[in-house]
Formats: C-alpha cells, sequence, structure tokens
C-alpha cells in the first residue's frame, strides 16, 4: 500500500499507482494539489510503488 | 519518471515547452516574474516597495522571488496581525523567520493600530462579515505602512488564478461596472500604486516555487474563510487550466485586449476626495473601512 499525508495532516492508505489515479482515487482536483516524496515534487504520471509516503501539499490558499 | 527537456536531470514540472528539473523550473518561474514586471512597468530603479507579507504561500514566494531577481529597489515586507485568534501567531513567527532568512527589513502593523480592536473582537456578533471586513481593513492597514515607510509601491501575491477568477466572476455576477471598469478616477493621485509581479503565473507554479526551494512550511487556515462563490469558480477554471494548460492566460489576456478596446470613461469620471475621519482617499464621505467600522461599533 501507498501511505498518503493529505493536506489537511491526516493520513490515507491506496494502492499503488500514478500520482493522478492515486489523486482521483482519493477525490482530489488534480490542479489543486501537489505531490511530493521524499521532498522531492513529482509529475503527475509517476508511478508511486507500494510503500511510498506520498505527501500531497494544497495550492488553495485561505488567509 | 520524465526527463528535464533542458538538461537531462529528473523533471519535477511540466510546463507548456517541455517538464524541467527543480533548477531550471526555478529558473523559469522567476523569468517568468521578471517578465510580468517589465511587461506592466512594476518597478523604477531605486524604488522601495511595500510587499504585503501574510507568511502564506503566495506572499512567501512572492517575497523570495523578488529577492532572488536582484531589482534595483529596496524590498521592506509588511505582515497584518488582523487579530485571528489560533491563526495569525503561526503566520507571523513564520513570516518573521523567512524574512530574517532572506534578508528583507520586516514590519508587523495590527488591526489593534489602526481601530483599536482585533478582527476577532470586531467580529464577535457578525462572524459572517469576516472576509469583508478584513479586506477592507487589511488595505487599510497596508496603506498606512507603506506610508509611513515611504513607500513607491505596495506588491502583493495576487497570482494569475485569482485575476482570471476575478474576471470570470464579475461576469457571473453581471457586475458590468467592474468588467469593462469602464469609469477613470483620479485614484492614482491619491492611492500609492499597486503592483501584482504573480499575475502571469499560475497558482500551481506558484506553490511548486515555494516547494522546490523549501519555502513553505504548513500553516492552519484562516478559520473566518468563506470561499463561496470563488470557491466554485476557482475549481472550475482549475478543472479546465489541467485539462487544457494555458486557460486562465487566455482569460486575463483577453480581458486585458477587451479593456484597451473598450471606450474611455464610458462611465464617467470618478472624483475621489478624502475620508472626513480618516484622511484615506474615497468617492464619499467615509471611506469604505470607517464606514465597516461604523456599522460594526
Amino acid at each position: 500500500m501507498t501511505t498518503v499525508i493529505l493536506p489537511d495532516g491526516t493520513l490515507a492508505e491506496t494502492e499503488a499507482g500514478t500520482v493522478l489515479e492515486i489523486l482521483s482515487r482519493l477525490g482530489f482536483n488534480p490542479y489543486e494539489v501537489l505531490a511530493t516524496a521524499d521532498g522531492e515534487l513529482l509529475l503527475d504520471d509517476e508511478f508511486c510503488d507500494e510503500g511510498t509516503e506520498l505527501k500531497l501539499t494544497s495550492i488553495v490558499h485561505g488567509g | 519518471m520524465a526527463d528535464c527537456y533542458l538538461c537531462g536531470n529528473r523533471a519535477v514540472f511540466r510546463t507548456a515547452s517541455g517538464p524541467l528539473c527543480a533548477q531550471h523550473f526555478s529558473k523559469w518561474y522567476e523569468d517568468g516574474v521578471a517578465d510580468a514586471i517589465s511587461r506592466y512597468s512594476m518597478v523604477s530603479p531605486g524604488d522601495r516597495i511595500c510587499v504585503g507579507f501574510s507568511g502564506g504561500k503566495d506572499s512567501t514566494v512572492l517575497l523570495a522571488a523578488l529577492c532572488r531577481l536582484n531589482l534595483d529597489c529596496e524590498l521592506v515586507a509588511v505582515t497584518v496581525d488582523e487579530g485571528i485568534g489560533g491563526y495569525r501567531d503561526d503566520t507571523i513567527l513564520a513570516a518573521k523567520d523567512t524574512a530574517s532568512r532572506l534578508g528583507v527589513e520586516h514590519k508587523i502593523v495590527s488591526f489593534t493600530d489602526i481601530c483599536g480592536k482585533t478582527l476577532d473582537e470586531l467580529l464577535a456578533d457578525s462572524p459572517q462579515a469576516a472576509c469583508s471586513v478584513c479586506g477592507t481593513l487589511r488595505r487599510r492597514a497596508l496603506n498606512a505602512a507603506a506610508r509611513e515607510i515611504s513607500a513607491d509601491s505596495i506588491a502583493t501575491g495576487h497570482c494569475l488564478d485569482d485575476e482570471s477568477q476575478s474576471v470570470v466572476m464579475n461576469y457571473l455576477r453581471g457586475d458590468v461596472t467592474r468588467a469593462t471598469a469602464s469609469f477613470n478616477s483620479n485614484s492614482a493621485d491619491l492611492f500609492i500604486k499597486r503592483i501584482k509581479p504573480l499575475c502571469r503565473s499560475t497558482e500551481r507554479a506558484t506553490v511548486a516555487y515555494g516547494l522546490c526551494n523549501n519555502l513553505l512550511v504548513p500553516l492552519p487556515e484562516c478559520p473566518y474563510t468563506r470561499y463561496a462563490l470563488r470557491k466554485d469558480v476557482r475549481a472550475f477554471l482549475g478543472k479546465l487550466e489541467y485539462e487544457r494548460p494555458g486557460t486562465l492566460l487566455k482569460i486575463a489576456d483577453g480581458q486585458e485586449e477587451l479593456l484597451s478596446k473598450m471606450p474611455k470613461a464610458d462611465g464617467g469620471m470618478k472624483i475621489l476626495g478624502r475620508c472626513e475621519r480618516c484622511g484615506e482617499p474615497t468617492a464619499n464621505r467615509l471611506c469604505a473601512a470607517c464606514q465597516q467600522l461604523e456599522r460594526l461599533q
């Protein structure tokens, strides 16, 4: 499984797949979030293997 | 995994020209900001620029990018402390830290300084008015700070998404006056010039730049935020931009071209005077901020 740290800091687990597939599964608008792993930005077509820890950052500001 | 089309290193962001590595993406982003500054003649040599700096993503990137561009100007970062419990303290700490790391002079001005009360105190009985009250008072606070430091201009972190969303929202509200800006005024003589160096950079690229350059720290969201119409427009335009890159720029450029073809002063001349209470520019007896404060007291 791939662990995903959501923009609000909570955790989700999902099957391995591309960033775009994972965002779609978790119900995110792919324009509105950026994914990083080990501090590196990932392109949306990049494949996240089992065991990857993906961190999502919302581009939307609210303040 | 894609490679940077310029150097072959691992790509982190896809632009219209192709995928770029962190280093080339950062250069591409900074070049875009420099182009916007030049396109709209935002900065003159020797300018003192008051940078509206909340400590959030956009204003942090704005301040860092302006520093990297080595413009012939002086930057002063100004943070407005609205007095929002459980929110503003963290962002002010982040702002102080960022300004210090970038070596930029940093000033904090509070709502208490300008009207004697925090936003929380002002909104005790009407929290639904938060964004309207806060926006108006923040503009007042930023204008006051800019005058105090003798700034030539006020730079804000509004990016291409904000500009395009505003264009679409004006049409959705049927606000023809705003959509066509069909009036002239003497406001340029009374207000300190406002500049938006990120106005041709997408929000997505702006946040990506912040992440690539380790500029961003996780911060809480403002508890008063109510997105309303803008939230829907943002989601809709974001989906279009993702599927058809360049949509946001076409909206902004289309609006600019439309305005350039409009007859000037179609709606007459709006003459601004001074607010009789605080001296800020206004077309009325009281400025928007003083009207807001009168309603709340």
